[in-house]
């Protein structure tokens, strides 16, 4: 079921990775990862949390709302879930950031409710 | 006072003493409008030299060299700075009257205030004057391409000055090295700059993982507002702001970021 709600997200144009991870850069669910190596990519966006984290508490903010990396080739959106669990979307650069913003806080809540 | 003059293409507005302006647009050619209380005048600059000038306050007018002899014994003199294409700078030297004709003054060396700290430059931005018509529409922000022959410091300062007008924005701040370089706005950003180039590096990992091309823009969203991270050169820049920015709006100004190599950093 939640493999179902990570793929609604390929409805937004763009969308080529959908992975919920969590802390520790361990894999809880992923989905159409194609050729990119999911577990350092959850490895390595795990750390980008983890130094946001520490930014938001540096701001007296207690937790992270989003955050979003922007490269030439890609474009990595990130949501903490509940506990230790963040999803992560990348995208074309192209995709629409506002839509990303709005899918994944609408979907947040029945996500969380499978986790 | 300008009337006849080509209208060019307006690039920014800044406060800084009248010889820094020369010692900063040695690549530039343009019309400089200059205020200083209730005087206004102009300055035709071509490649940091003063070709023609003029400056009146009430009844005192004075013109040429008196006039940039005057503008540089001011601390502060506040410029508007208008680019011109060689068409249009040939027709403004046309318009010069012969009295306002700068007679070759030596360009002082620029002084050790590029580094900007000395400057106090964060004081001295200040807004370009916007009809109250635009500044309640954000959106109706031009586009700006910073010409290539100003320096990269002036640059930095115009863009920076620029950021910091837009509505929202708390704080803005060229850093390297840990440590920032340049700064407007109200609030200190050291600590927040210690900790980007800890996000630097985690990003620079992504790039080990996965075929990403460069890098442009970090954003943490938090309920207070949004840290973002963005290229500039060899630097970065990190903007502060509050929750309801546009950030469509600064992703465009991060995109109109001149793309010139960083050794040009510094010359002229």
């Amino acid at each position: 079921m939640l493999k179902s709600v990570l793929h609604r997200f390929f409805n937004i144009p763009g969308v080529k990775t959908v992975l919920i991870i969590r802390s520790d850069g361990h894999i809880i669910e992923d989905v159409e990862s194609g050729d990119i190596d999911d577990d350092r990519l959850a490895a390595v966006t795990s750390f980008v949390m983890a130094e946001s984290q520490v930014l938001a508490k540096q701001l007296g903010q207690p937790k992270i709302s989003m955050i979003f990396i922007e490269f030439r080739e890609i474009l990595l959106s990130s949501i903490p879930l509940k506990d230790d669990l963040f999803l992560v979307v990348i995208t074309t650069p192209a995709a629409n950031i506002g839509q990303i913003n709005y899918e994944l806080k609408k979907n947040m809540e029945i996500i969380c409710s499978y986790l | 006072m300008m009337q006849g003059f080509p209208r060019g293409t307006r690039i920014g507005a800044m406060e800084a003493p009248f010889e820094w302006i020369l010692t900063h647009t040695t690549r530039f050619q343009g019309i400089v409008q200059v205020t200083v209380g209730d005087g206004k005048g102009y300055v035709l600059i071509k490649r940091g030299s003063a070709v023609g000038c003029f400056f009146g306050m009430g009844e005192k007018i004075l013109r040429g060299t008196t006039a940039i002899h005057y503008l540089r014994s001011l601390p502060l003199v506040h410029h508007s700075i208008i680019r011109y294409i060689n068409s249009e700078f040939e027709e403004a030297q046309r318009l010069l009257d012969p009295q306002e004709i700068v007679s070759s003054l030596p360009v002082q060396p620029a002084p050790p205030a590029t580094e900007p700290g000395n400057l106090h430059i964060e004081s001295l931005i200040l807004p370009i004057e916007i009809p109250e018509s635009q500044a309640e529409e954000p959106d109706e922000d031009p586009d700006i391409a910073y010409p290539l022959d100003l320096d990269t410091d002036l640059v930095a300062q115009l863009l920076l000055g620029r950021i910091v007008r837009l509505p929202h924005v708390q704080a803005v701040t060229i850093f390297g090295g840990g440590t920032s370089v340049l700064a407007m706005g109200d609030i200190n950003l050291e600590s927040v700059v210690i900790h980007s180039e800890d996000i630097l590096q985690a990003i620079d990992e992504i790039k080990s993982v996965m075929n990403t091309g460069s890098f442009v823009h970090f954003t943490l969203q938090v309920p207070s507002g949004n840290v973002i991270i963005a290229p500039y050169f060899d630097e970065y820049l990190c903007i502060l702001t509050g929750p309801q920015i546009n950030l469509g709006k600064i992703r465009k100004i991060l995109k109109q970021i001149p793309q010139i190599p960083a050794h040009r950093s510094g010359e002229g």
